[in-house]
């Protein structure tokens, strides 16, 4: 478990665009190597045939639209875009995209949308799920944790009296977007205490604060789970 | 040119496909050359820009949907006075001036535009098939 | 862009709607206290109903169910003698508020007024007034929670003398400067716009960074579900509400509030039944005749061409929308984010109205509600580096100055 240099940070990104490709111009203007993002209630459209150099179309019909009920990935600028992994809940106004258990990265959002999460800048600390990472030196409110390549130990972080109100995210998600219901969610995100430590391969761990961006962060995680 | 103290009364055109003659050219002979066009029910808004080319593109503005036969008529397109997008005769989006610094939105943004010229003292349209549903 | 699906259910809202079961949790302006002083029953329409105001037999105000006819316009404003109640009809509390009356249509208790400013301050220092706008309640709204375009449809290309200004919006000098507030607008039209959520509704900052090290912080706010509160002038705030005549018509009512002097109410009331007509309170600028859309006027003098009232402007662009704005076919930016956030919490609320959870809507926790007072709603001038705390002492020094408890 170490400290990391983190910036928690509310925005909101473009509509419209490729997802991937909103969410590198969101990660370009902040500077950010990779983020952890979690964003709720955001309406979306998939066109079929519409390229990303097209337009985007002046009118959705109906059987296009759906909505994201939450989102949470992790996203690493990849040349001009955003790779981009995740879980999500997620359903389409077409019957017949029901049963889809994953979406593409490039599907759009219909209208901008606000997202909340903590950007990393690029440094020496290697994370599996967020590239190379910033060490932190004094008092972080955000850990990385990670099972055999960080040594972990928070008692040297002076952290441990805090950590009963901490909450976890794994990070570790497999690649794309794929669905999960709230029940599966459980060991994806949960206060840190109970940590289920045999599946966990890396996640961040947010000591709760008084700080507006944290306690949002943590409502709309609570609000997911 | 004609002074004018409104905007001019819509003209309302049912046609079939193809070329179709719209208005006589000197109905845009007027002090603000823009007339409002409903063409086959298509609620559309004809303008010379200052180039003195036209454009026939979708009458709400796609951001919030006003109604841009009230645009200004500035910096060779039609302006709308809601938030200040800006749109060329082609229906190109070319400005934001309310999005932030570097938004790259307005590339992504094109009204439909009609094909529209003028020849033979008149100013005519081009209907496609899907212009006429 | 949303569905139609969508559309449809955060805009409707009649009786058993979805957005018409979070509206009927909350208390609406149904009439002002002025038209109470012609011969009841009054008509009244709201939210889809069609009512009146009567008294009963301990002498307080109900709203009780009116027989309407097919066919009746929108706005319907019948005399006293044709009004019949429909006795076995629903019928509502009401309850005046400072030149309002205010009626419930919901379920259940009656939520407590909150403790704002509108509402507190002394009687002398309110002015209420409404008008009509023929289109869907929530564009109504969402004008209102848009920073952005203040700049653009209240844009003035000449600063006239702020002499005669009284009682207008945007037409007074800015904070403790010599700039007048349309220059402000005019010269530096890409806020940055911060939104936060409240407990009761959004609280926007919209910040313009001046040339001289200075920012023009201008701070207003969403009250859920449909009502605003703004700042006017240096010396008044606007709260007003967009209230549901039906899916397709609202009136705007609001409540004028006065920090340091009693409000001028003859002048505010005769400047704006200029511009409307009774009993209806239909503004005479309209759709039928262009709302006295001039081209040379916006050739030289104002952005939209419709004279210097700025409700003009507001009531153009939210009716040109159409009835109900067709949001399959709109495209926000990221400038609009406070009507972004704000639909996040009305879809919210519906869901939670949905799973029967009314204590997750903003103001319905009872305790909590009276503890709600402001909200801050103030225009300054102040150094970039500390906008925020400048900011508030502007705000906290205008209300130590006022007669009435203004306290925060």
């Amino acid at each position: 478990m170490v400290p990391i240099k983190a910036t928690i940070f509310e925005d909101f990104i473009d509509g419209y665009f490729p997802l991937n490709v909103s969410l590198g111009h969101m990660l370009t203007r902040h500077g950010f190597s990779s983020a952890w993002i979690l964003m709720r209630v955001a309406p979306m459209m998939e066109i079929p045939g519409l390229t990303a150099a097209d337009p985007v179309p002046l009118h959705l019909n109906p059987g296009h639209g759906g909505q994201f009920d939450w989102l949470t990935a992790t996203i690493r600028i990849s040349g001009q875009v955003a790779s981009l992994s995740g879980l999500a809940k997620w359903h389409w106004n077409d019957a017949a995209k029901a049963n889809e258990q994953k979406i593409l990265t490039t599907l759009r959002l219909a209208e901008p949308a606000f997202l909340r999460g903590v950007g990393f800048m690029a440094g020496d600390v290697y994370s599996r799920s967020l590239g190379k990472v910033k060490l932190e030196t004094s008092d972080p409110n955000i850990l990385l944790l990670s099972t055999g390549q960080l040594a972990a130990d928070p008692v040297s972080y002076k952290l441990t009296d805090k950590l009963d109100s901490a909450l976890c995210w794994r990070t570790d998600f497999s690649q794309g977007l794929a669905t999960v219901t709230r029940a599966a969610l459980q060991p994806w995100a949960c206060p840190y205490l109970e940590l289920p430590d045999k599946k966990f391969e890396e996640g961040l761990l947010f000591r709760n604060t008084d700080n507006l961006p944290m306690s949002g962060i943590i409502s709309d995680s609570l609000a997911c789970l | 040119m004609t002074q004018q103290t409104s905007i001019p009364a819509e003209e309302f055109i049912d046609a079939p496909t193809g070329w179709v003659r719209i208005l006589d050219r000197e109905a845009l002979e007027i002090v603000r050359p823009l007339i409002p066009i409903v063409l086959n029910g298509q609620r559309l808004v004809l303008f010379r820009d200052e180039e003195g080319e036209l454009g026939l593109i979708g009458r709400n503005c796609p951001h919030r949907g006003a109604d841009l036969c009230y645009g200004r008529l500035e910096n060779n397109g039609l302006r709308c006075p809601f938030h200040g997008w800006h749109f060329d005769r082609t229906g190109q989006c070319v400005e934001q001036p309310a999005e932030p610094e570097g938004s790259p939105m307005y590339k992504a943004i094109k009204v439909p535009m009609t094909p529209v010229e003028e020849r033979d003292g008149g100013i005519w349209a081009f209907l496609k098939d899907g212009d006429t549903t | 862009m949303i569905s139609q699906q969508l559309n449809d259910t955060i805009t409707r809202i009649g009786p058993k709607t979805e957005a018409g079961t979070v509206l009927r949790c909350y208390w609406h302006p149904a009439a002002l206290v002025e038209e109470l002083e012609s011969q009841f029953p009054i008509p009244v329409n709201l939210l889809g109903e069609r009512l009146a105001l009567m008294l009963d037999d301990a002498g307080d105000l109900r709203l009780m169910t009116r027989i309407s006819e097919i066919g009746e316009p929108p706005v319907f404003y019948p005399d006293a003698t044709e009004i019949k109640i429909e006795v076995t009809g629903p019928t509502y509390p009401v309850m005046v508020k400072k030149g309002i009356a205010f009626a419930y249509l919901g379920d259940g208790e009656a939520p407590e007024f909150p403790n704002f400013d509108c509402f507190r301050a002394d009687d002398t220092h309110v002015f209420a007034f409404k008008g009509l706008w023929e289109c869907n309640w929530l564009q109504a709204l969402e004008i209102g929670i848009d920073p952005a375009h203040a700049s653009f449809l209240h844009r003035f290309l000449k600063d006239d003398d702020q002499g005669s200004n009284y009682g207008k919006q945007f037409r007074d000098k800015v904070a403790q400067t010599s700039i007048p507030m349309t220059q402000v607008l005019r010269e530096y039209p890409r806020p940055d716009i911060n939104v936060e959520e409240t407990d009761y509704g959004l609280k926007i900052t919209a910040l313009r960074h001046m040339d001289n090290g200075q920012t023009h912080v201008r701070i207003t706010n969403q009250i859920f579900p449909e009502a605003i509160c703004i700042p006017m002038s240096r010396e008044m705030t606007i709260t007003q509400w967009h209230v549901p005549i039906d899916d397709e018509n609202c009136y705007w009512f609001t409540l004028f509030t006065s920090f340091k002097e009693p409000v001028n109410k003859e002048l505010m009331r005769a400047q704006r039944l200029k511009e409307h007509e009774l009993p209806t309170y239909a503004p005479l600028k309209n759709r039928e005749n262009s709302y006295g859309y001039d081209p040379q006027e916006q050739a030289d003098e104002t952005y939209t061409g419709m004279g210097m009232d700025i409700n003009v402007h507001d009531q153009w662009a939210v009716e040109g929308m159409g009835r109900i704005q067709n949001r399959t076919r709109e495209h926000l930016g990221r400038s609009d984010k406070a009507i972004i956030r704000y639909r996040r919490i009305l879809r919210q609320a519906i869901d939670a109205m949905g799973a029967g959870n009314r204590n997750a809507l903003p103001m319905q926790d009872g305790e909590k509600i009276q503890t709600i007072i402001g909200p801050l709603s103030n225009d300054a001038v102040a150094p970039t580096e500390n906008w925020s705390g400048a900011s508030h002492q502007a705000d906290l020094e205008r209300r130590a100055a006022c007669p009435w408890d203004a306290s925060v």
